[in-house]
């Protein structure tokens, strides 16, 4: 598909891979509504949704497994202060990446000289003998993928990392069919997925996915 | 040719864009997972926390006297009996192997004075509770009407 059509009525795009994030949106509006309906009780199927997303967000910050762990229990137990003024998937999300990043800069500082991460991440991954073909595909891909990944600015790393996890409706099915900007997802966010793509298109070794 | 400039970042989100970001989240859940045990951990957390705001009927476990022998202790009350076994590992850090009395799979937490760690016993009522560190904590234990709590022990 690289270099192929842009969006166009009548031809809505199949097997995307991203397909369900309107649907996972709708979703959580409705795990939302249960979980403020009864905090105690209604809270798992949110928990269980949205954990990922604030994993990757403390992660993000160049925290150590053990402690991002600490933060996101820590940022659940916050959100049952502030639930009652959530009234949105989005305000949700908001919510839950803002206050997971004030966690992790608090444990940062805690922490401070001890528990950085390294960038050797994906070492296990690109380290990855052949396997069968389809997986010496995915295994390519992400190579690939990485490879690009790995030449944007740290900051653009971040980023994409966050808004990969992030439900949001502006850039599920809806945005393509509204045409929505790149930009709406947040300008540099943004520009971190147009310099993401350009890298991918210009892929010497050939056209990516 | 490599394109120099990031253009595009005004173009209309497309499919290859959702593609993109898509494997961008696979890869990352590929090589850096949440632990298998984080959402249990956050699930127990606030199902404990809730209890904070409308208690159930709380009572404080008794260490039964005498019991407290190389490493192990044992925590009574009128519905629940919590024996536990703490060691040190090689590490340098503690574990707590606990069993509840009668048996049944409950939320439970040690809390410490700068940790909060969550499990959950398993139908046999066993638990286990690992990597901490050394210095005070107490148990709290959320069973079907009660919540238990120990009194503080040293670990």
């Amino acid at each position: 598909m690289v270099g192929g059509p842009r969006h166009g009525p009548g031809t809505p795009p199949t097997d995307m891979g991203d397909g369900d994030t309107d649907n996972r949106y709708e979703q959580i509006a409705g795990l939302l509504e249960a979980a403020r309906a009864d905090p105690r009780g209604g809270m798992d199927p949110l928990i269980t949704e949205l954990t990922p997303l604030l994993w990757h967000v403390a992660r993000a910050q160049g925290l150590d497994a053990a402690v991002c762990a600490d933060v996101v229990q820590t940022t659940w137990l916050n959100l049952l202060r502030s639930l009652a003024d959530i009234h949105t998937p989005a305000a949700l999300t908001a919510w839950l990446v803002t206050a997971t990043k004030r966690e992790a800069w608090r444990a940062k500082d805690a922490y401070r000289g001890e528990t950085l991460t390294g960038d050797d991440a994906f070492a296990d991954l690109l380290d990855a003998g052949p396997g069968p073909v389809e997986q010496a595909l995915v295994a390519d891909q992400r190579r690939r993928l990485w490879k690009a990944v790995d030449q944007l600015s740290t900051r653009c790393q971040q980023l994409l990392r966050v808004v990969a996890f992030t439900p949001r409706p502006d850039y599920g099915l809806v945005a393509t069919r509204l045409g929505m900007p790149r930009g709406s997802i947040g300008p540099t966010r943004g520009r971190c997925l147009a310099k993401l793509r350009e890298l991918l298109i210009s892929d010497p070794e050939g056209e990516w996915g | 040719m490599t394109t120099l400039r990031p253009a595009g970042a005004d173009d209309p989100i497309d499919e290859l864009d959702l593609r993109i970001l898509a494997a961008v989240r696979d890869l990352w859940t590929a090589a850096d997972p949440p632990p298998a045990d984080l959402v249990d951990r956050c699930r127990c957390a606030v199902a404990l926390s809730g209890l904070r705001f409308a208690p159930k009927s709380v009572a404080v476990c008794r260490q039964r006297t005498g019991s407290e022998d190389v490493g192990r202790i044992t925590f009574d009350s009128d519905s629940l009996t919590i024996s536990l076994s703490v060691g040190v590992n090689r590490d340098g850090t503690v574990r707590m192997d606990g069993r509840l009395s009668p048996p049944g799979s409950h939320d439970v937490e040690l809390r410490t004075p700068d940790q909060r760690l969550c499990t959950r016993s398993d139908v046999h009522g066993r638990f286990t509770i690992n990597g901490l560190r050394h210095g005070p904590a107490h148990l709290v234990v959320s069973a079907t009407d009660v919540s238990l709590t120990t009194p503080s022990i040293t670990l």
